[in-house]
């Protein structure tokens, strides 16, 4: 199982059927929120064009780990090797469970203004574009206060794709979303690994996340405990080791 | 150098959107500043030729203390849905971040200072005459200084829960220097004709406006950063 796993040395896993350099490569990482070590002594790579579903209970710190890799939280100790640090955010795009959008402007007006902060050219043309593919046209003209959870969410992906990112970080995508919704989303998310982007993705939605990535991390007290590709196991092995290896 | 000023644009067409489609501070704002002003006009006789002297202060009261509401209100509008974050994972450089929000608080600022000097050449009877050129000549730098001292300091207390009691304890003892220049130049310019002391409480509160300014622009990193 350690072998399949890389428990140990989380990356070692798919290193040799990997090519290219990491786009994001973390040694001994450690985080601290007050006397709490969030993350402790992680080391990870993530290499060009993976899908990687990121799982442990909460308070594992996976939100904490997708924001130190997008360069929105830095790091106390070890230290991190990465395209999407504070030079190269135009490169990376984010998705929470926080939307991040104005809700006193229109979805239209909000996609514009983030694509002239990522001076995308012709940023109205690049909203509209994305308007359509995110099937909003018809509420484009709408206050972003008046959208449903569903609608929300895509404005956010919007938001998140309209300067094009080569990696892409999620942070719980599927919550709140119908199953309409969280189908829209794997479809979008499946196009974007098809076109070659890097996706990392906290998820707790075990099936979801298993089917849409190649390669499944699961996180307990800071550190990684699992790091294996879905080709390597099946569903239901993962499912079972997971509950082994977060004490469920 | 064009691509920053466009972007400082957008972040200034931006925040005035916001604040004009719910105008809940500019409202709160120009009600308080109005307010105090009355409640002034009832300690001290507007008719009284005696109370010159106190007008300055009364005036740039009225100004201050709404500002601040002003400048809580302009990070609360960032913080819902943590859109903050969101602009912050945007590539733009963070003096330029600052310098669009300072700019549009600038711009309400500046709006609130002629509704509240409109309502006090109303209530104290102050002969509107040439001379209150210099006094907008004045909202200009000391504006200037006031939202960019307020910029920095609500983007550092932005994220606490309690920034709306915090920010006027570390606002007010920052600004008090302009303040007092601010003051002294409206009695000035209420004393009569421009002189040689008007102009050089002018120059100094410019070069405040420009100190807070640049101090902003350089520092506004290390604020929003982690």
């Amino acid at each position: 199982m350690a072998s399949v796993l890389g428990i140990g040395r989380p990356g070692v896993a798919l290193m040799n059927r990997t090519q290219g350099d990491p786009v994001i490569s973390l040694q001994d990482v450690e985080k601290r929120f007050g006397r709490k070590k969030v993350i402790d002594e992680l080391c990870l790579d993530v290499y060009p064009g993976q899908f990687i579903s990121l799982f442990g209970p909460n308070g594992a710190g996976k939100t904490t780990l997708l924001r130190i890799m997008s360069g929105q939280l830095g790091v106390d100790n070890g230290w991190i090797d990465s395209r999407s640090g504070t030079l190269k955010r135009s490169l990376t795009g984010f998705i929470s469970h926080q939307v991040m959008l104005y809700p006193d402007l229109t979805g239209f007006e909000n996609l514009e203004f983030y694509a002239r902060l990522h001076s995308v050219p012709n940023p109205a043309d690049a909203a509209n574009r994305m308007i359509k593919r995110i099937n909003l046209d018809s509420d484009a003209s709408r206050y972003v206060r008046n959208y449903s959870r569903g609608m929300l969410q895509r404005l956010s992906l919007g938001r998140a794709l309209i300067n094009d990112p080569e990696i892409l970080f999620l942070d719980e995508p599927f919550t709140g979303l119908d199953r309409q919704g969280a189908e829209f989303l794997a479809e979008i998310l499946n196009q974007g690994h098809s076109g070659g982007k890097t996706i990392l993705m906290a998820t707790h939605d075990l099936r979801s996340g298993y089917d849409l990535s190649d390669r499944i991390l699961v996180m307990t007290r800071g550190r990684i405990s699992m790091d294996f590709s879905t080709r390597d196991l099946e569903f239901s092995g993962f499912v079972s080791s997971f509950e082994e290896v977060s004490g469920r | 150098m064009r691509k920053a000023a466009g972007i400082t644009v957008a972040l200034i067409i931006k925040d005035l959107k916001l604040e004009f489609r719910s105008p809940r501070a500019f409202l709160t704002t120009g009600f308080f500043a109005v307010t105090t002003l009355v409640m002034f006009s009832f300690a001290f006789d507007p008719g009284d030729p005696g109370i010159r002297s106190a007008l300055p202060g009364i005036l740039w009261a009225a100004l201050l203390f709404p500002g601040v509401i002003q400048l809580n209100n302009s990070f609360r509008t960032e913080q819902e849905n943590d859109v903050f974050g969101g602009v912050l994972l945007t590539p733009v450089d963070r003096g330029v971040l600052f310098l669009g929000k300072c700019a549009a608080n600038f711009i309400l600022l500046f709006l609130t200072d002629l509704l509240v000097f409109a309502a006090f050449a109303l209530i104290f009877n102050a002969p509107v005459d040439a001379g209150y050129i210099w006094l907008l000549l004045l909202f200009l730098p000391v504006n200037l200084a006031f939202s960019s001292a307020g910029t920095i300091l609500a983007g550092m207390v932005s994220r606490l829960p309690s920034r709306e009691v915090l920010l006027p304890v570390i606002l007010f003892p920052v600004i008090t220097p302009v303040l007092i220049i601010a003051v002294n130049a409206t009695g000035e310019i209420f004393a009569g004709p421009a002189g040689d002391t008007l102009f050089s409480w002018l120059k100094m509160s410019t070069a405040s406006g420009l100190l807070f300014c640049g101090a902003g622009y350089l520092l506004f990193e290390y604020i929003v950063e982690d």
